[in-house]
């Protein structure tokens, strides 16, 4: 019989797909505000949880999924700042998927939470291509790491809804171009919203926790602990 | 990295159409792959290479469509191609575009027997 040609058209992150659709459906219906934290390895995203459950623990339910290919060093920090945490070992995984999500889900109290915070293995490549079924995608840039990473890494960039610069209260001691930096941002991702704070000296912290609550209560969230 | 994981569930994907449409052996599978989608193509065909063995996709052939990323502008409805991750209309400036295409992981056809 001689060879024939099928035509599929299927993507081949199927599985990831309809996993991340039934998580986002899931977190939709319990109005709960999930955020995929992405980063390079060292840019301040676990103590961005940290102290963005510290800002909120006294007006919304937090709860975190770590992801990390090995230890359970973060999850030991935020459990300490008072929130649920579900660490996830990928191995040697570069990132997280929605099945593994899917497994951390079924074993949170969702009928008693507000927001998710999913910390997602440092790494600007790989993280882009594994949608988790979160509401937003943010991705974190601290001023120790150059301006120009937008521009080097645009997938994870060009999907983020939002970006924090971070660590930026040692702008005054290295050679990172806010200028340029907003620039490059605007080229890749016009439509993010950017923060730009510093868990060390506080400053723009209000804003984000801010911003944080006002899209938790736009999902219908109760807005308090009670 | 992740090329092995797409590649293991492209793998999986395609033992499931083998089942599900009757054919036993495939010649060739064809990608369609944008340049934003975040994977290397040469990773894509080291991976292909690595995890065929042993299974009965074994010897297929890998093609992959590299596909360049293509936006319209929401404002002037030109449509261009995003050169340097530059997502601004590259007719009128302005940055209200709608992707067309550049982002795709996709499985696009086999050729079987």
């Amino acid at each position: 019989m001689a060879s024939r040609v099928i035509r599929i058209e299927e993507n081949l992150l199927k599985k990831n797909e309809a996993a991340a659709s039934e998580n986002r459906k899931l977190l939709t219906q319990q109005k709960i505000l999930s955020l995929n934290l992405l980063s390079s390895p060292g840019s301040g995203k676990t103590t961005l949880v940290v102290k963005t459950i510290e800002g909120l623990r006294s007006e919304l339910r937090l709860a975190v999924i770590e992801g990390d290919l090995q230890t359970r060093f973060d999850a030991e920090k935020v459990e300490a700042a008072g929130a649920p945490v579900i660490q996830v070992n990928t191995g040697n995984t570069c990132h997280l998927d929605a099945q593994a999500i899917n497994r951390c889900l079924a074993r949170l109290p969702l009928d008693s939470l507000d927001v998710l915070l999913i910390e997602n293995v440092g790494n600007l490549v790989c993280p882009a291509a594994f949608d988790l079924g979160e509401h937003m995608k943010v991705v974190i840039l601290s001023v120790t790491e150059g301006e120009d990473k937008p521009l080097k890494y645009p997938p994870i960039f060009r999907a983020a809804e939002v970006v924090v610069v971070s660590k930026v209260d040692l702008l005054p001691h290295v050679d990172f171009d806010l200028t340029r930096c907003r620039r490059f941002l605007k080229e890749v991702a016009p439509a993010a919203t950017v923060f730009k704070l510093s868990c060390k000296s506080g400053e723009g912290l209000r804003e984000w926790l801010s911003w944080i609550k006002e899209q938790a209560s736009k999902l219908g969230t109760p807005g308090d602990a009670a | 990295m992740h090329e092995v994981s797409i590649i293991q569930s492209l793998i999986e994907q395609i033992e499931g159409h083998m089942e599900e449409k009757g054919f036993h052996k495939v010649h060739r599978v064809t990608l369609d792959i944008g340049e934003m989608s975040g994977v290397v193509p040469d990773a894509l065909e080291f991976a292909f290479d690595v995890c065929c063995q042993r299974t009965r996709i074994e010897g297929a052939k890998l093609t992959i469509n590299y596909i360049p990323v293509r936006a319209r502008c929401s404002s002037c409805n030109g449509e261009f191609t995003v050169k340097g991750s530059v997502f601004a209309c590259s007719h009128c400036g302005r940055s209200d575009v709608e992707v067309l295409s550049g982002f795709e992981l996709n499985l696009k056809e086999m050729e079987v027997d």
